[in-house]
């Protein structure tokens, strides 16, 4: 039950966040948010401004260049919009630190199912990701060019890419072979 | 010499992956490095590696500690990189160039060798992957893909090669290929497998880590192989029940050595 809470009180902080136009009132937010993640806020903190970093820095640079064609541009949005995004950063991370998502949807068999799939395709390419990583740096004899480092990033994600799509379509086969898109065995499970 | 020195490696969650696993391997040696599925071996080859830290213990090459510190080092990171190479078990996890040609090219390329040209054509005869030079290595099946980056590793000439499951993703032809190309190799070969039937061709030497993630044994292979109770304790053999007409029996085997 306390994880259904949690989860349904952060759909309605995503509203809220997402709602709310004032930058005073997101940072007020925010340092709620501080506050319940506790102890955990300065490590959850730390690595929600690196999950959003780089993306903020394309969106204000792109915002701010604007100006140079003549746009107007406005500095409270731009901190609002920097604001908010953290915030909500924040607020998935500090959820995901204290919920167990799997007993939070155990109210749909289906949602179950799916956040299942996804955990576990998780688990896989994190250990996939870790060894592309590891190849690269087996293979690096001295500091790559950047055209170098862009190459192995983009076999590295043309690879990911490949693997997803070949794990869903093996994922779907195998859940097919045992019933699982047949409507009858779908309902019958919804019924169990 | 390339040394672990009591390593053992633990998860963040305190799981244990390698518990103080301590050998020595010379110049010129073939050893081959046996587990179960779980017990260690890829994350062994890895630590030799320098790629990951040991929790305790330590690696050494050539007496000098494989550390973070000593990595840090150009000349040691260049050289111990181009000495000592892994052969990674996913080959795809390897192969990051857009063709073939440029992807054995990628460490001589690095060291602003001489002659690339040359050292790629000639790793990639050795290999049979020469007429393959200007695909891309994506599209290549994985035997194909495994002898591409055995290329890529050989061309740096390196004295230490450490070959994580290298006929895993290959036919029985190609499997045997591989076994004779690295009895001809000159280097030091450490190879992991749980192929039974091949441990005996790809070293003199095997080491075998347990279950318990210890290293069980360490010594010349065909005693490891005779020895149907270490084999059994390191469950790499298993036992069923066999079908001979109306007998039935069971005993331990495998199926891939006789």
């Amino acid at each position: 039950m306390k994880d259904r809470l949690l989860l349904l009180g952060y759909a309605i902080a995503v509203l809220a966040a997402t709602s709310v136009h004032h930058p005073s009132w997101l940072a007020a937010g925010l340092l709620v948010v501080a506050a319940l993640a506790g102890r955990q806020a300065p490590t959850i903190g730390w690595r929600a401004l690196r999950a959003v970093l780089f993306f903020n820095l394309v969106i204000s640079v792109g915002y701010s260049a604007s100006a140079l064609f003549g746009q107007a541009v406005s500095v409270d949005y731009l901190i609002l919009v920097n604001i908010r995004v953290y915030l909500l950063i924040f607020l998935t991370f500090t959820l995901a630190s204290r919920i167990d998502i799997l007993r939070a949807l155990s109210f749909s068999r289906g949602l179950t199912y799916l956040v299942t799939l996804v955990l576990s395709q998780i688990i896989s390419f994190r250990r996939l990701f870790g060894d592309l990583r590891l190849a690269a740096e087996s293979r690096r004899l001295r500091r790559l060019q950047l055209r170098e480092r862009y190459l192995q990033s983009a076999a590295a994600a043309a690879h990911l890419f490949d693997r997803a799509e070949h794990d869903a379509r093996e994922i779907a086969l195998a859940m097919s072979s045992r019933g699982f898109f047949q409507r009858d065995a779908a309902d019958h499970a919804q019924r169990d | 010499m390339l040394n672990a020195i009591e390593v053992s490696c633990r998860h963040p969650d305190g799981q244990e992956i390698l518990c103080a696993v301590d050998f020595r391997l010379g110049r010129g040696e073939k050893v081959v490095l046996l587990g179960a599925n779980g017990t260690g071996k890829s994350t062994l080859l890895k630590v030799l590696n320098g790629l990951l830290p040991p929790t305790t213990g330590t690696v050494s090459y050539d007496g000098r500690v494989v550390d973070r510190a000593a990595l840090r080092e150009a000349a040691f990171h260049q050289r111990f990189r181009r000495e000592v190479v892994l052969l990674f078990q996913n080959p795809d996890t390897m192969l990051f160039n857009p063709t073939v040609f440029d992807e054995i090219a990628f460490g001589p390329r690095q060291l602003r060798l001489d002659g690339v040209d040359g050292r790629v054509h000639h790793w990639a005869g050795e290999l049979g992957v020469a007429p393959l030079l200007d695909r891309t290595p994506f599209g290549l099946s994985g035997g194909e893909k495994q002898r591409v980056c055995l290329a890529a590793l050989l061309v740096l000439e390196p004295k230490f090669l450490l070959l994580d499951e290298p006929t895993a993703n290959m036919d029985p032809r190609s499997t045997g290929w591989l076994v004779d190309f690295l009895a001809d190799l000159n280097q030091t070969t450490l190879v992991t497998t749980h192929n039974l039937s091949l441990a005996a061709e790809l070293g003199d030497r095997c080491l075998v880590l347990g279950e318990d993630h210890r290293l069980v044994y360490d010594g010349p292979v065909q005693d490891f192989l005779s020895d149907h109770d270490r084999l059994a304790a390191a469950n790499l053999v298993h036992r069923h029940r066999h079908r001979h007409g109306d007998a039935e029996r069971g005993r331990f085997h495998t199926h891939d050595w006789d």
